[in-house]
C-alpha cells in the first residue's frame, strides 16, 4: 500500500536504523485481568492534577533546548499573573525521538560521546559536548533559569520515551559493539534527576493531556 | 475540497420548529439553552459516541489526514499501552480511541464496494498490497492474508472497532471525494454522495466535517494527538 512519507515515529526509527524494532509492538502485551500491577511509576499524575495551572509540552527534538525554554517561561509567565507558588503551575515535558537525550545524564553523553553525534556543542568549550549541556549551565555562563536542574528544583516533572530510551541505547550498543542490554540498563539508570520512564512517549503525552495539561509544541 | 450541498441546514431546520421563534419572546440565555436542546434532540448527526467518550477514565482523539497506515498502528499502540499501564475492567479498555479521518483519510472509511465502485485506489493512488495494483478493495479495513506480525493484523479498522475505537469521518470530505468520484465515473454527483453517505464502514460515524468532531472530541475530555 503507498504511504505518504512523514515525520511518524517510523521514519524517526528509520533514521536509527532501527526498523527492526517495530515487530516488537507485535508483542505489546494483552494483559490478562489478573495481572501485575503496573511497573511504572505514576506519581507525577497527583502531582500535576492537584495544580490549577498545568501543560505538556511535546519535544521530539533537541531544537538547543527550547522545550526548556518555554517550560521556563510558562511557570515564570503564570508565577507574574497569579504571583502564586511554583507548585500552583505544573510544567510537563514529554522527550522522545531525538527529543530523549535531554534526559541523558552527563555520563552517558560522555561515554557515547551524543555531543559530537547530534552536532551539539558545549557552549564553555565551543566543542561537541561531553556533557548534558541542558542540565545546568557552565562556570564561564550567566545562571540560566532554562535548564534542567533549576526548572526541576521548581517541579518541572520530565517523562521520558522508554521505547526512544531503548533504541538509542540499542544504537550506541551496536556503535560501541557493547551488549544491548548491559547498555539498555545503563540508559535506563542513567536519566537527569526529575526524570520518569514511560512507556512510550505518547502514551505520556495523551496521559498529561487527561490530566488537563494544555498541549505545547516546543 | 467542496462544500457539501446534502449537508443539513441547521438554520433551515430551527426554522421549521419554530424555535426561532419561541426565542425571540424569552430571555435571550434561556432561549439559546432552548434552542441547543431543541437542535440536540433531533440533529441528524448521530452524537451518541459523545457518551461513551465521556465515561471513559482515559480517552484521545487521534487526527488523521493521510491515507495511510500509521495512525492506525498509533491507536492500537495507545490502546495496548493504556491496557499495559492500566489493565482493564471486566474486558472493558480503559482508554477510548477516537480516529478522525479528514481530508484525504476519509475516504478509508469506505465499504469495499465503493472503492470497486468509483476506484478509490486510482483516485487516491492507492496500491493493494495483495495485487500490487491501484486498490479495487479497501485495503485499510482488514489484514492482508500475509500479515504475519500482531500489529499487522490487531491495527486495521475492523479490528479496531472490534476494541471499541470510533471512527468519526469528514462529511465534507466525503462528499468532496464523491464530486471527483462522480466526474470519474460520469455518473450524477448526488447519486454518487448519497452511495457514499450509505456506504461508510459499521464503526465509522459520519460528522459535519473533521474540525468539529476533533473539537468535539476534546470538548468531551479527550487528548490530541497527531503524528509528526
Amino acid at each position: 500500500m503507498k504511504t505518504n512519507p512523514s515525520n511518524s515515529r517510523r521514519s524517526f526509527l528509520g533514521q536509527l536504523g532501527l526498523m527492526a524494532f517495530l515487530p516488537s509492538i507485535a508483542r505489546r502485551r494483552a494483559l490478562e485481568p489478573n495481572a501485575e500491577p503496573s511497573p511504572w511509576d505514576m506519581q507525577w499524575v497527583d502531582r500535576v492534577a492537584k495544580a490549577p495551572y498545568k501543560a505538556v509540552i511535546d519535544s521530539t527534538t533537541i531544537a538547543e533546548g527550547n522545550a526548556l525554554n518555554l517550560a521556563a517561561d510558562i511557570m515564570d509567565r503564570f508565577h507574574d499573573v497569579y504571583n502564586g507558588p511554583d507548585d500552583q503551575t505544573r510544567v510537563v515535558i514529554v522527550v522522545r525521538q531525538m527529543g530523549t537525550p535531554l534526559a541523558f545524564q552527563d555520563a552517558l553523553w560522555d561515554r557515547y560521546a551524543i555531543g559530537e553525534d547530534q552536532k551539539i556543542n558545549d557552549a564553555a568549550t565551543k566543542a561537541p559536548a561531553r556533557r548534558n549541556p541542558f542540565l545546568r549551565g557552565s562556570s564561564n555562563e550567566p545562571a540560566r533559569g532554562d535548564k534542567i536542574e533549576p526548572l526541576v528544583a521548581r517541579g518541572l516533572t520530565i517523562l521520558v520515551c522508554n521505547r526512544s530510551a531503548m533504541n538509542w541505547a540499542r544504537s550506541f550498543a551496536e556503535k560501541t559493539k557493547r551488549d544491548v542490554e548491559e547498555v539498555r540498563t545503563e540508559f535506563r539508570n542513567g536519566l537527569v534527576p526529575g526524570a520518569v520512564l514511560m512507556p512510550d512517549g505518547i502514551f505520556a503525552l495523551v496521559r498529561a493531556q487527561n490530566a488537563v495539561c494544555a498541549l505545547m509544541k516546543a | 475540497m467542496t462544500e457539501d450541498q446534502a449537508r443539513p441546514a441547521r438554520r433551515e431546520f430551527l426554522g421549521k420548529l419554530g424555535v426561532l421563534t419561541v426565542a425571540a419572546a424569552l430571555p435571550a440565555d434561556v432561549a439559546r439553552a432552548e434552542a441547543a436542546h431543541a437542535a440536540r434532540a433531533t440533529s441528524p448527526w448521530d452524537m451518541s459516541w459523545v457518551d461513551r467518550v465521556t465515561a471513559a477514565p482515559y480517552k484521545v482523539a487521534v487526527d488523521t489526514t493521510k491515507i495511510q497506515n500509521d495512525e492506525l498502528y498509533t491507536a492500537l499502540d495507545i490502546l495496548d499501552t493504556f491496557h499495559e499501564v492500566y489493565g482493564s475492567d471486566s474486558g472493558r479498555e480503559p482508554m477510548q480511541v477516537v480516529v478522525v479521518l479528514r481530508h484525504f483519510a476519509a475516504a478509508m472509511a469506505q465499504r469495499d464496494a465503493m472503492w470497486e465502485r468509483y476506484g478509490i485506489g486510482e483516485e487516491r493512488s492507492v496500491t493493494d498490497p495483495e495485487t500490487k495494483a491501484p486498490a479495487k478493495r479497501n485495503p485499510f479495513l482488514r489484514p492482508s492474508p500475509n500479515a504475519k506480525e500482531s500489529w499487522e493484523r490487531n491495527s486495521p479498522i475492523e479490528a479496531l472497532v472490534a476494541r471499541g475505537v470510533i471512527f468519526l469521518v469528514c462529511n465534507r470530505a466525503t462528499m468532496g471525494l464523491a464530486s471527483s468520484l462522480a466526474k470519474r465515473v460520469n455518473k450524477p454527483v448526488d447519486e454518487v454522495k448519497e452511495d457514499l453517505r450509505t456506504n461508510v464502514v459499521p464503526g465509522a460515524i459520519l460528522m459535519p466535517n473533521g474540525i468539529f468532531a476533533l473539537v468535539r472530541a476534546q470538548n468531551a475530555g479527550c487528548a490530541f494527538y497527531r503524528n509528526g
